[in-house]
This record gives C-alpha cells, structure tokens and sequence, in this order.
C-alpha cells in the first residue's frame, strides 16, 4: 500500500461524516502519521449531501483530487454513485445499501443497480451492504458511522489500536462501548470477506 | 499549554494561534466559514483568562476589539468575508489611526460560494485600507501566523489582517501546539492623545501620510518573513498563495519537470524575493484564491523588471475567475503551459440532487407557509440571511441580498407597489445584526410594511450561537435579555403581535386581520430551533387513509418527515410531531395523538 491513504467519506447531513474525519485523523495523530483533511459545514449540513476528505499520511492540501481516493466510505448508496469520481481504478469502495430519499424531489431515487453499476465503472473493487441494518442489531442506526470504518479498518495506515484509542478521543464516554462494538463488528466483517472460506470482496453486493 | 499534537480544524488552529499570542479579548459575530474560531476561544476563555463575545454584528466588534487595543492590550475581530463590509467603515479608519495593542482581524473568505451570498475577496480590503495581510497556507501555518500577528501588528502600530478561506477554514490537520506567550503586565491603559485617536480633518490628515509611511516599513518587513519563499527550479516560474501553495507542490510532484516556485503568504507581497524569482523566468504562473490581486501585481512588477515574460493565470483564462482552485485546475494549468496533454478528467455523473432542506418539525416551515397562506400570490417576500432563506425552496422568499436588507428592501418595494402586500422575512439575530435601523427607517418614514421576525431563539444556520435576544453571553453567563416585542415598539411599530407557529389557527385569524391594517406591523414568530428543543415527538401524526385525496398539500409543506409513496403521504420517523401537515390537510386526512396518552 503507497503511503498516503486518500479517503472520500459522504453521505447525507446527519450521519456522523464529521465523526468519522475525526476519528480518522486522530487515530492518525496516534499514529504519528502526517494527516490533512476537510469537510463541509453551514448550509451544507441542514440535510443535504455530505463529504468529507481525510488524507491519512497526507503532507499536501486538504481535498483528494478526481479518480485519486483509495476508498470511498458511502454512506448511502446515491451518495456513493454521486462521489464516486473520486475513485481510482484500483481503489476500493464501501458502500451502505440503506438508502436515505431526497424527498423533498418528486423524481424517483434511482434503482440501487443503477447506482452501484457508477461505482464499478471506476474499476474500483467494492465492499456494499445494508450496514444501516447491522447497525440497527447492534443497539442503533448512529453508530453505523463507526461500524463502516470497522470495515474499513483493514485497508488504513493505522494500527486498529490507534482506532480504538482515538474513539475515545472523539466520542463521549457514555457512548464508548457501543462504538468500540461498532467498530469491532465491522472489522470482523471484513476480515470473514476476506478469509479464504469467506466470499470475495469484489462486487460483494 | 503543553505541546501537543491533534487533529484540528483551520478554525481551531486559528484560535490556539490567537491563545498562544496573548489574546486577552476577541470580538466576533458568526458566519459560515468563521463561526467555529469563536466558538473554540468561548471553550478556552475560562482556562487562559481571557474575554471573548458574540457581538451584536461585524462593525460593532471590530469597534470593540479596536477599544481594547487603543488600551495597549491584544485584541481580536472574527468575521466571514462579507462581515467585513459592515465593519468596513471602522476598518478604513482604524488604518489611519493605528493601534497601541495588537489588533488581529480574521476575516473568512468563501471562494466557491459553499454558504455565502458572494465570493469577494478580503486581501482587496486590506489593499484599500493599506492595513498588512497574512494568508495561511495550512492550519499549522495558521497558527504560527496569528501568534505572530500580535507582535507584528504592535510593532507597525497597525491592524492586521488574517484572510482564511473555506478550505482552510474548514480544512483540517495535525497540528502541533505551543505555548501561550505571557505578556508583562506593564501596560499603561488609555492614553490621551487627541492627535492621534481623534480623526477630524486636521489629524486625519496627518494620519494619511503616516499611513503612507508606514507602507514603505511594512513592505520591507514582509520580506524577511518565512511566510514567503523561493523555491529555485527550471524553466518556468509558479507563485502560489495561501492554500493554493499545496495544490501546486502536489502537483510538482507528480511531475518531471522541475520549476521554480514562489510561496505568497503576506500582502504587500515580497517584492524583492520576487524580483529575484521573475528576474529568469520566461513563463509565470499565478495560483491564488479569489481576484487576480497577486497576478496584477506580478503583472506591474514584470513591467519594470522584465518585460518579455508572459503572465498567466485568472486573466487570461488559463484558471477560471469564479470558483474554488483545485490541484486538477493547477495541473491542468501546468500542462496547458508546459504543452501537454492531459487525460480528461471524469464528468459529475448526473443524479438525482439532494440540497438543504429546513429540518422536519422547522418553526421556520410553519411560519412561512402561514404567511404565504394568508398574505397570497401577489405578496412579495423580501428574504434575509439565515436558514430560513432555505424558505426560496417553498415560494416563501423572493429576495436576499445581505444581512438586514429584507426589511429595507421590502419598504422600498412597498413604497411604489402599493397594491401588493409585502411581508419582510427577517431572523432574530439577523434582526438584531442589521434589522433595527431599518425598521425604525419603515416607521418613521411610514411604510406600509410587515415584518415577519422568526424568533427560533438562537442563530441556527451558523451553529446555535447566542445573540441579545437570548439573555446568555457566547461563555454561558446570564446577561440582560433584549425584549424584541418593546424593541420593536420602541422602534415605532404600530403593532407588535407575538405568535406560535405551531398554533396554526390562531395564527391565521391574527394575521389575517392583521392583514389590511395600515403602518408598519411586526409580527414575531416565537418558537425554539427545533435542534434545540429536548422534547420532540410531541404528538404522533397517523393518515386516515379513506379521507385522503391524494392531494399533496402535506408533500408541498417540503418537510423531509412527509415521503410520498403510491400517491399517498408517508410520515416517516423522522417526523417531530410538530402537527403544521395536521393543522394545512384541507380533508382532515392527517391526524395527531398525545404520545403518551
């Protein structure tokens, strides 16, 4: 893996996309890794859709440039299509199935195959679930921030040490032990993936 | 403070770089990409004994933090660009009279338009004023120049102005942490010198040239300074400034070639560190945020200097003059320059979009859907700044221009509109930031106007800062509460009528006898930010399926809590139970329930 990670993390205003650049960039700072970031706030936020960059070992400017990131982190599934130019080929997207409607439109939400079909475009393999779901099983939909960098947790620059210890830099106490399960759960799950009896990553949708 | 490293927001590296440059008072009003630099003193306040407000708006906090730096003390005035157009008047002069204390001014610029009304430039006040102007090029290079600022401000007697923009603002790294200098406690206070702190024409006129000297000191002093630098290379020449700097290192580093490079970080620019760098060159990129400020004056430069190399940049197209800049707009420039193709980069797939919307169970959204139903199709509504501008998605607000000018906007619209009712939308702090002098301005020259103030009790767009209509300070301490319905009345309105937007019908009658009344009437929308309010769900909203027509008024309220699924409504659990789609069912199809009942 080259020694910048460039991420692109969206989603819809309300999903804890801030949380997550925090996390990312603390566990970055536990690391010892340079790290540079930005994210979107004011008009942005009142529900409308969110991105986040985080360039972990990053030494250059805030944003990832087009086609650069090596993983996108959707937390919704039109979100992703809608961020996924930020792909490289050989990057790898992570994406929520659970999808979240703009529903002051009177247009329909896409089909999610239609959206999925964007992201495999780019040539980027692809991680994709209802995570919102696991989420739900696990005590509530608001750690699905968390859970989906478990997930990720595997393809970072950073010890998973770095990450547990950095949550609780960015979460209050009270809310630590179902985070720290959040992120527990989507490591698992990425590693089951990934074992030689588990299935594939690629096009795991 | 120890050394620590973190991972910190633009905005809170500049608020260390205050603390740790002795900041003893910061003045501020909030606006998107500033507000978070306030917010972080109003935490540290307490632990490095230091005062920190919310001010009324950007012109009365400067005024403030010039108060306290004419007292010899280090003050601070935080703003968003277009803050600086209302606290200009006292910035023009400020210049002229100097400061004895350090006067940090940081001013937010919003290239790009992420959540402004325009994308104006402040290096261009700091020109106009000839105050000195720092550009950061990361958080970590904010920090260490904000500390700076206070010295340096001291030392030329001049404000000092610190350009962010949002990347920078909002851009976010790990930054290291110093130490908060301790200043002597010799300061002497206020001294009375009329010929320098009083500008009638005789003194001011003394004060231009002095100003006018003191150019000639900056300028040389800009040179010495770190923020600038020279990076000798090959064949052609790159001047980057602020955080553009990084978009062309990273840029160069995908590339072969080798060229020379400048980092612009002080305005006036370096001049004699460029000379040095235009001296050679054949071909000159300019990369910056913003108007072309550095390019024009490169421009000048290679006049005297040398005449046969050309300029590039936002003038001749080679980046676009409107926008953010980009490491792909910088590459595509180098390439373009250097003669090379490049691939094309990858189109925004077109999809459904999913823009900002007022919150479910908004007061904002009853209000104004109240005031459309009453006031009707002819109605015009001139619009404010702040969330409920969002109201332009619902036909509920037809202008919005700056702070405070819906009000001033409308009493002109009324004036030779007669027959059409105008109804001024304006929020609480945006009421009090800019709305009272137009207010009294409808009264006392009698127009026939309503004003409609949406107190949600808070200033939500920004982040729920306090304001003088709350009754507590931006550190959390009780203070006087400004009563908006004796304001108003004190400001001449012939009525001052306080409604809940969630009381639907009794909102109505009042409003619509409000109606025909003659004179300025305000009428106050009084109703907590719903973000703000801890007890939501305060009724369970259910659809009698046989009395629904399908008619869409509950969808075309635009609240995200109302989905439309096989031409019926859907209350999705995001629903408040705020009960305006309730109270607006023209068939009494929608239905509402004590939670706990």
């Amino acid at each position: 893996m080259k020694k910048t990670v460039d991420i692109v993390i969206c989603g819809v205003g309300g999903q804890g996309i801030i949380l997550v650049s925090d996390l990312l960039g603390e566990a970055c700072v536990k690391a010892g890794l340079p790290v540079t970031g930005s994210e979107t706030h004011g008009m942005a936020q009142r529900g409308g859709s969110v991105e986040a960059h985080i360039r972990m070992g990053g030494v250059f400017g805030p944003k990832v440039p087009l086609q650069q990131a090596d993983l996108l982190l959707a937390l919704e599934p039109l979100e992703a299509a809608r961020f996924s130019l930020y792909l490289r080929a050989e990057g790898l997207a992570i994406v929520n199935l659970a999808p979240i409607k703009p529903i002051t439109q009177k247009t329909t939400y896409p089909q999610q195959s239609e959206l999925l079909a964007l992201v495999k475009k780019t040539g980027a393999n692809m991680i994709a679930d209802d995570f919102t779901c696991y989420a739900r099983k696990i005590g509530s939909e608001k750690i699905l921030n968390v859970l989906m960098v478990g997930v990720a947790s595997p393809f970072l620059p950073v010890g998973f040490d770095c990450l547990r210890e950095a949550l609780k830099t960015v979460v209050r106490e009270k809310f630590w032990k179902i985070n720290e399960q959040a992120l527990q759960w989507g490591r698992d799950y990425c590693q089951r993936i990934f074992s030689p009896q588990g299935e594939q990553g690629r096009d795991h949708a | 403070m120890v050394m620590k490293r973190a991972y910190l927001l633009g905005n809170h590296a500049v608020a260390y770089g205050l603390v740790e440059g002795g900041l003893q008072a910061a003045f501020a009003y909030p606006g998107t990409p500033s507000s978070e630099i306030t917010e972080k003193l109003a935490s540290l306040a307490e632990q490095y004994r230091f005062y920190v407000e919310w001010s009324i708006n950007e012109k009365v906090a400067l005024e403030t933090a010039y108060g306290v730096a004419l007292s010899g003390r280090r003050a601070a005035a935080i703003m968003k660009h277009v803050g600086l157009n209302v606290a200009a008047d006292p910035l023009m002069t400020a210049a002229y009279t100097g400061v004895v204390g350090g006067l940090v001014i940081v001013v937010a610029d919003d290239p790009g338009i992420h959540s402004s009304q325009n994308e104006q430039d402040s290096r261009q006040y700091a020109l106009f004023a000839k105050l000195p102007c720092f550009e950061p090029a990361s958080p970590q290079e904010a920090l260490e120049m904000v500390k700076f600022s206070f010295a340096f401000s001291e030392k030329i007697s001049q404000p000092v102005i610190i350009r962010l923009v949002t990347r920078l603002a909002h851009g976010k790294a790990a930054v290291t942490l110093g130490q908060r200098i301790e200043l002597s406690q010799s300061t002497t206070g206020f001294k009375k010198e009329p010929s320098r702190w009083v500008m009638v024409p005789a003194n001011a006129r003394q004060a231009h040239r002095r100003l006018n000297e003191t150019q000639k000191v900056v300028a040389e002093a800009m040179e010495e300074l770190e923020f600038n630098y020279f990076q000798p290379g090959e064949e052609g020449l790159v001047i980057a400034s602020g955080l553009t700097w990084f978009y062309v290192r990273e840029v160069f580093a995908k590339q072969e070639n080798n060229w020379s490079l400048v980092k612009i970080g002080t305005y006036p620019l370096p001049e004699k560190l460029l000379a040095k760098a235009l001296k050679r060159a054949k071909k000159v990129l300019v990369v910056e945020e913003g108007e072309p400020v550095v390019e024009q004056w490169v421009e000048r430069l290679l006049c005297k200097i040398n005449p046969g190399a050309t300029v590039h940049g936002k003038e001749d197209g080679c980046l676009p003059r409107e926008g953010e800049v980009s490491v792909e707009l910088v590459e595509k420039a180098v390439n373009q320059l250097a003669g090379k193709q490049m691939n094309p980069k990858p189109v925004p797939p077109s999809l459904l979009p999913r823009s900002p919307v007022l919150c479910p169970g908004c007061p904002h959204r009853a209000s104004l859907h109240l005031l459309k139903k009453v006031f009707g199709r002819k109605a015009i509504f001139p619009g404010d700044i702040g969330c409920y501008t969002l109201g332009v998605n619902i036909g509920a607000i037809d202008t919005c221009l700056c702070m405070g000018a819906g009000l001033s906007t409308g009493a002109g619209l009324a004036r030779l509109e007669p027959d059409r009712p105008v109804v001024a939308i304006i929020g609480d702090s945006t009421f009090f930031h800019a709305g009272i002098p137009a207010l009294i301005n409808a009264t006392y020259n009698q127009a026939e106007l309503v004003v409609a103030i949406l107190d949600n009790r808070t200033t939500a767009m920004t982040g729920h800062q306090p304001h003088p209509g709350i009754g507590y300070t931006a550190t959390g301490e009780k203070t006087t509460e400004i009563d908006l319905e004796k304001l108003c009345q004190a400001c001449g309105a012939k009525q001052v009528i306080i409604l809940d937007p969630y009381q639907v019908a009794e909102s109505l009658s009042v409003l619509k006898q409000l109606k025909d009344q003659p004179g300025v009437r305000v009428i106050i929308f009084r109703r907590a930010c719903i973000l703000l309010e801890k007890t939501h769900h305060r009724f369970e909203i259910t659809l009698d399926e046989d009395k629904c027509q399908g008619c869409q008024v509950c969808f075309y309220l635009g609240c995200p809590a109302i989905e439309w699924v096989n031409n019926r409504p859907v209350i999705n659990n995001s629903c408040t139970g705020c009960g305006l789609c309730v109270a607006f069912c023209p068939h009494q199809a929608l239905n509402k329930y004590e939670k706990n009942s």
